[in-house]
């Protein structure tokens, strides 16, 4: 344990000296390289996310809903070649994905040479070795609101906002916040499922639908479960829905 | 799988193994980038804890030690008010954690203005909006609000650049830090922003404590746990919930786009003043203000954006069983109990009498002796 935290927090020096190396490095001359853009868009079924004031039909039973907050981490991107040898490693990649914009669109551009490559794999979460640490690496950071506080970790996704159940005045508060490792997840695209729009534009979309994370293999209605923190068996039925809430948005 | 690690314990490798930042060699490598002849020089002793984090400076102004010093001279300047008695150290006096001790600041008007003046510290962190409404969007755009405002310290800004001109001590003092003497608004702006950027609180037992020179007690230790924690009767877990909006090292708000401003149960949407709701035009975000820096919260009495509470007992049983209800009151807020069942208008964090007790002492931690009795950062015209 102390082993990997030394050459964690090693790497961390290392990684603050190369961001100054490149801060002087840009003096210079800016390198040739061929960005690509992935936005993230999200969805609540086929309706754009906005946060606030839109109110949506609830996924699950009657009455109506709004998103107050809705952020992820997404990490350690990667694209790979048709047997699956990374061509490209994002470095300190860590997203913290958020839809302030009014749009529902958070792009990722990726900084990379231009080769050729199959498939894009990403996480989402953060992978237990930074999950354990507080250096601040790309969007980690420990006095941000996805840190749990209470121990070392963050959450990976956190979904907050209100339920109006219908004829009651009463708002439920809808808090989900998940985290633990067992709930992180990676996914795989081929480059082809993006269609011919990709070689074109080197942007390419991918959506995340919220209603998924609530009626995906397990089902989880806001009046059973308003709210999930600290419980790890309740977090586990979120978890689990969590594999399928990604998929390729032609344009 | 294994459990997360307790944070203190993480803290102290960290902190044994003397991992400290050392900022200045990154200012000094981005002064290069650049370098006109008379360059200012960069701040090279400053320092900041590693668990503060990264921050960005603006790119066209860059901390100097001649900044600092003007804006330190600035800052306790009352020329800079119409009736030469008010300076910004009226409201921020420096024994008070740079407030004032009233709810409500009172300038050459003599009249209360609307709001309780903000505590200011560790401001290169933490929400990137200033003002408890988040009007500015950084901190040369928040200084010169004060000197303008009729009831704050009521002067014209091109009557500050003159005022500041007649006055021999400053035309120099421009030079150093900016290249020429020339006084101008931006200048001033720049110079204060730069003096308020090194106002860091980092030497109280909080801080000693996460650097493992100290320990906490145990009821000062209970207290942190809850501050930390947001309660899920559902697994027994007990939480203050504080740490939903108060970042856990630096306790101030968070620095994601608003995420800093939040309604926290005031007021019900009847008596709710608008806040944020004011700068972004949204709905959704009435009633919501700036979330301070829990710094030194013990001397920075009375509490709110109005100063509704004179002590911080008043504000923990505001949390615990007086929150009031209203259309944009924060879901954590509303959903927090340590008691089932949960939401409505039983929202509350209903603690016990020593878990109330425990939270206080921890706030009690954070007062830092040395961020008051800094000489750095006091009246330098005497």
């Amino acid at each position: 344990m102390k082993t990997s935290l030394q050459i964690k927090i090693l790497t961390t020096r290392i990684t603050k000296l190369a961001i100054v190396l490149m801060v002087v490095s840009s003096c210079a001359a800016s390198r040739q390289n061929n960005p690509l853009t992935f936005n993230i868009r999200a969805f609540v079924n086929d309706l754009p996310l906005v946060l606030g004031t839109k109110r949506y039909q609830n996924l699950t039973g009657e009455g109506e809903f709004t998103v107050e907050n809705f952020k992820f981490y997404i990490s350690n991107i990667k694209l790979l070649d048709s047997i699956d040898n990374p061509v490209y490693t994002e470095p300190e990649s860590y997203h913290l994905v958020s839809f302030d914009d009014d749009r529902g669109i958070f792009p990722i551009t990726l900084d990379y040479d231009g080769r050729d490559f199959e498939k894009i794999q990403f996480s989402l979460g953060v992978d237990s070795l930074a999950n354990q640490s507080i250096s601040q690496v790309g969007d980690l950071d420990p006095n941000n609101s996805m840190a749990w506080g209470w121990a070392v970790g963050y959450k990976f996704l956190v979904l907050e906002g209100n339920y109006f159940k219908e004829k009651q005045a009463e708002i439920v508060p809808l808090v989900y916040h998940i985290g633990f490792s067992e709930n992180y997840q990676t996914y795989l695209f081929t480059k082809t499922s993006f269609g011919s729009d990709l070689n074109q534009s080197n942007e390419f979309n991918i959506k995340i639908d919220m209603a998924s994370v609530f009626n995906g293999s397990n089902l989880v209605s806001f009046d059973s479960l308003p709210s999930v923190t600290f419980n790890r068996e309740r977090a586990r039925q979120i978890g689990g829905n969590l594999k399928d809430v990604f998929s390729v948005m032609p344009w | 799988m294994q459990p997360p690690k307790e944070i203190s314990e993480l803290l102290h490798f960290v902190m044994n193994h003397r991992i400290i930042i050392l900022f200045s060699v990154f200012f000094w490598l981005l002064s290069q980038c650049n370098s006109p002849e008379n360059q200012p020089s960069p701040l090279n002793d400053f320092q900041a804890p590693f668990y503060y984090g990264v921050f960005d400076l603006p790119e066209e102004n860059p901390l100097t030690a001649e900044g600092v010093a003007l804006g330190r001279m600035l800052f306790y300047e009352t020329s800079l008010s119409s009736n030469n008695q008010v300076s910004c150290a009226t409201c921020h006096q420096q024994e008070k954690a740079f407030t004032d001790g009233r709810a409500f600041a009172i300038g050459v008007s003599g009249k209360p203005t609307s709001k309780s003046s903000m505590p200011l510290n560790n401001l290169l962190w933490g929400p990137k909006h200033f003002f408890w409404d988040g009007r500015a969007s950084n901190l040369e755009e928040q200084s010169l609000i004060p000197i303008q405002n009729p009831d704050e310290m009521g002067l014209e800004i091109e009557e500050a650049v003159e005022k500041l001109g007649q006055l021999p001590i400053y035309p120099p003092l421009f030079k150093a830090a900016f290249g020429t003497d020339e006084i101008t608004p931006s200048k001033i702006a720049m110079a204060l922003a730069s003096f308020q950027r090194i106002l860091i609180s980092q030497n109280s037992k909080y801080d000693k404590y996460l650097r493992g020179e100290t320990e906490l007690s145990k009821e000062e230790l209970l207290g942190k746990e809850l501050f930390m924690t947001h309660p899920d009767a559902s697994v027994g877990l007990r939480g203050g919930n504080c740490a939903d909006c108060h970042s856990q090292f630096l306790t101030s708000g968070f620095a994601t786009g608003y995420d800093g401003f939040k309604n926290n149960g005031l007021d019900n949407d009847e008596n709710l003043e608008g806040g944020l709701a004011y700068v972004t035009g949204k709905e959704s975000d009435w009633g919501k203000f700036k979330v301070p820096s829990l710094r030194n919260i013990a001397l920075t009495a009375p509490y709110m954006h109005d100063g509704r509470f004179k002590t911080l007992e008043e504000v923990i049983d505001h949390y615990d069983h007086q929150i009031k209800d209203s259309k944009t009151l924060d879901p954590l807020m509303r959903e927090a109990s340590n008691q089932k069942p949960v939401g409505g208008k039983e929202s509350g964090f209903h603690l016990t009498a020593d878990e109330k007790k425990a939270i206080l002492m921890f706030l009690q931690t954070l007062t830092d002796e040395d961020f008051i009795t800094n000489k750095d950062f006091n009246d330098p015209h005497h």
